[in-house]
């Protein structure tokens, strides 16, 4: 990507407006925001109530988890109307007739709505705080047997590259939802599949594979690269740095940044799929830049 | 200047719009008639750099919708046959959208929002929420949509369809009022008295072929072979009828009712005024003659044959 294209993506993208219109969407309260908002502010609050009250018992883990569970539905909330709900509602034409790039509506969709997890990525760090200093207070109880705080027993790099680890996942899952919503051409379908993709790939083969892992030492191995790149499994094994645990494990050291640059890979990879491959409504093909010069 | 050049369009072996050509001026308020499926959707969408022409091409001002269709989109305003509007924004909010997606600069934003809403009649509504407007209001945002960029070139497709008849007129004098300002109008539909009223020009369009293409009065010139009068006589009218057929000029009489003749004529209107002297002078007594002035939909319906793709 050259740097004209760059600018006129990420600087001079005219529907870098979604960004505005996102936030007034989701911070004016009304209509379908308002669900979003009042659904995670109400699990926001209920985890922040949580984490103080039992500030000296809950993990990190615990925050991360939440934070991870969270991102898995906001991201497909968020996003699965961005094109599909555009064809819907019949107001696709007015932004194909705009001269604007079908790059440029893809990357200022996807701007607008990686804000929103950034902020909640942000909010996040709040109950994630807390429970690092709870866990603190209650070492330096267990240890020395008075109340004070020291350094938490996880380590706050690995607690940051848990909390980017998330963080990327969760943009990964923008760029697939907002694929599935150029995929397909009703906003439920596009939900519909993107929450199904999330639960199959993340969370129903590893509770079909993991225990196979129990019983079976051949199989350990494999079973533990084919969920190399589960958030759940990596996050785990970023925050318990512990040593493999059978001989000819994946390491330690790969979870973490590995993961990372995956999704952003993989970010990349659909972003670049649903620019390229934009459904265009009632079977008519759609030509932004035209035949001879393409935009 | 929007020069249409041989438009064709083929969904697999079915040609929707073949070799359409036409050019309008700024100021023009092209009126587009056709039956449903005569392709007149087709060939705006296709003006609009929506659909990809197989054949042909256009130019607006020089940019061709093919080599530049950035260059066309910004001086195009689409308002669609059907449309929608975003759920949960206030009337400025959504001009202010598009506004910025068209690149107004920010600081022209508000006066270009209080322009457009005021050219629509839409001032009062400003503040208010798009779903809570009624469905004349929501076309009339549509249009103010249109409008923001100040574009060179309006495609309405089906403007008024669905709006009762207050909202109908106001919609009519408002596309006039466009027109007035310097932009090319091309307003399609099928209801031909919509459009009579305020266009300048018209193209009738059947099975994808544009059968006639000009100013109003030319185009009925153009078509109606003999002149229609319409007398009515107060008493033997059928006798005032067989004594008409006997004159060379008149094709033939038809009677409507007791009283009144319908004659189709071919002579100059010397030999018109004749005719209704000779009509006195032999003693029928005459209460009105006059020339019945052929309309859009007679035209249409001369030219075309109600064939649809």
């Amino acid at each position: 990507m050259n740097r004209t294209s760059w600018g006129q993506l990420f600087v001079h993208n005219p529907m870098l407006v979604e960004i505005a219109r996102f936030r007034r969407k989701y911070l004016s309260l009304r209509g379908t925001g308002l669900v979003t908002t009042v659904f995670f502010g109400a699990i926001y609050g209920l985890l922040l109530l949580m984490v103080i009250r039992f500030a000296d018992n809950v993990e990190p883990a615990v925050v991360l988890y939440a934070e991870l569970g969270l991102a898995c539905f906001i991201a497909p909330a968020i996003l699965h109307t961005a094109i599909a709900g555009e064809r819907e509602k019949r107001t696709w034409d007015f932004l194909l007739v705009a001269p604007v790039t079908r790059a440029q509506i893809v990357v200022g969709k996807f701007i607008a709505a990686v804000q929103g997890i950034i902020a909640m990525a942000v909010l996040m760090l709040l109950p994630l705080g807390v429970t690092l200093l709870g866990q603190s207070a209650r070492f330096q109880r267990e240890t020395w047997g008075w109340d004070g705080y020291s350094r938490p027993t996880t380590g706050l790099y690995d607690t940051l590259l848990a909390v980017l680890l998330i963080a990327t996942f969760a943009i990964m899952l923008c760029a697939m939802t907002l694929f599935f919503s150029a995929r397909c051409k009703r906003s439920l379908m596009a939900l519909g599949a993107s929450l199904g993709a999330i639960v199959v790939a993340f969370a129903l083969f590893p509770l079909l594979t993991l225990p196979l892992a129990e019983d079976s030492f051949e199989w350990k191995f494999w079973i533990e690269l084919c969920n190399l790149f589960n958030p759940f499994v990596a996050v785990s094994h970023v925050l318990d740095r512990n040593p493999t645990y059978y001989e000819g494990a994946i390491p330690a050291a790969f979870y973490g940044w590995p993961q990372i640059g995956f999704y952003v890979l993989a970010t990349i990879g659909f972003l670049a799929w649903a620019i390229k491959t934009v459904h265009w409504p009632d079977n008519e093909k759609k030509f932004i830049g035209g035949k001879r010069a393409r935009g | 200047m929007l020069e249409v050049k041989g438009l064709s369009k083929d969904y697999g072996g079915l040609r929707a719009v073949d070799d359409v050509k036409f050019a309008l001026q700024p100021g023009d308020v092209f009126g587009f008639i056709g039956s449903n499926g005569a392709g007149k959707t087709t060939t705006i969408r296709m003006l609009a750099t929506l659909l990809e022409p197989t054949e042909g091409t256009a130019s607006l001002n020089g940019c061709d919708i093919l080599d530049d269709p950035m260059g066309v989109r910004r001086q195009i305003g689409y308002m669609p046959d059907f449309f929608g509007l975003y759920d949960d924004v206030k009337v400025w909010e959504y001009l202010d959208f598009f506004a910025t997606i068209y690149s107004v600069p920010g600081r022209q934003r508000p006066k270009v929002i209080d322009d457009v809403l005021e050219l629509t009649n839409l001032t009062g509504k400003k503040e208010a929420f798009v779903q809570t407007l009624s469905r004349g209001m929501q076309q009339r945002l549509c249009l103010a949509r249109c409008l923001v960029h100040d574009p060179t070139l309006l495609l309405l497709d089906e403007p008024a369809s669905g709006l009762d008849p207050r909202a109908r007129a106001e919609l009519k004098e408002l596309i006039a009022e466009l027109g007035r300002m310097g932009k090319i109008v091309i307003v399609s539909s099928h209801i031909l008295p919509e459009l009579a009223g305020f266009c300048n020009t018209v193209g009738i369009i059947e099975r994808g072929e544009l059968l006639a293409f000009g100013p109003v009065d030319q185009i009925v010139r153009q078509v109606q072979v003999a002149r229609i009068l319409e007398a009515r006589i107060l008493d033997r009218a059928g006798e005032a009828a067989s004594m008409l057929c006997g004159v060379p000029s008149v094709a033939s009489v038809a009677p409507i009712d007791e009283q009144k003749l319908r004659i189709e004529f071919h002579g100059s209107l010397d030999e018109q005024a004749d005719l209704l002297s000779r009509l006195i002078a032999t003693g029928f007594r005459v209460v009105d003659f006059r020339e019945l002035e052929a309309n859009l939909e007679d035209v249409f319906l001369k030219l075309t044959t109600g064939a649809v793709n």
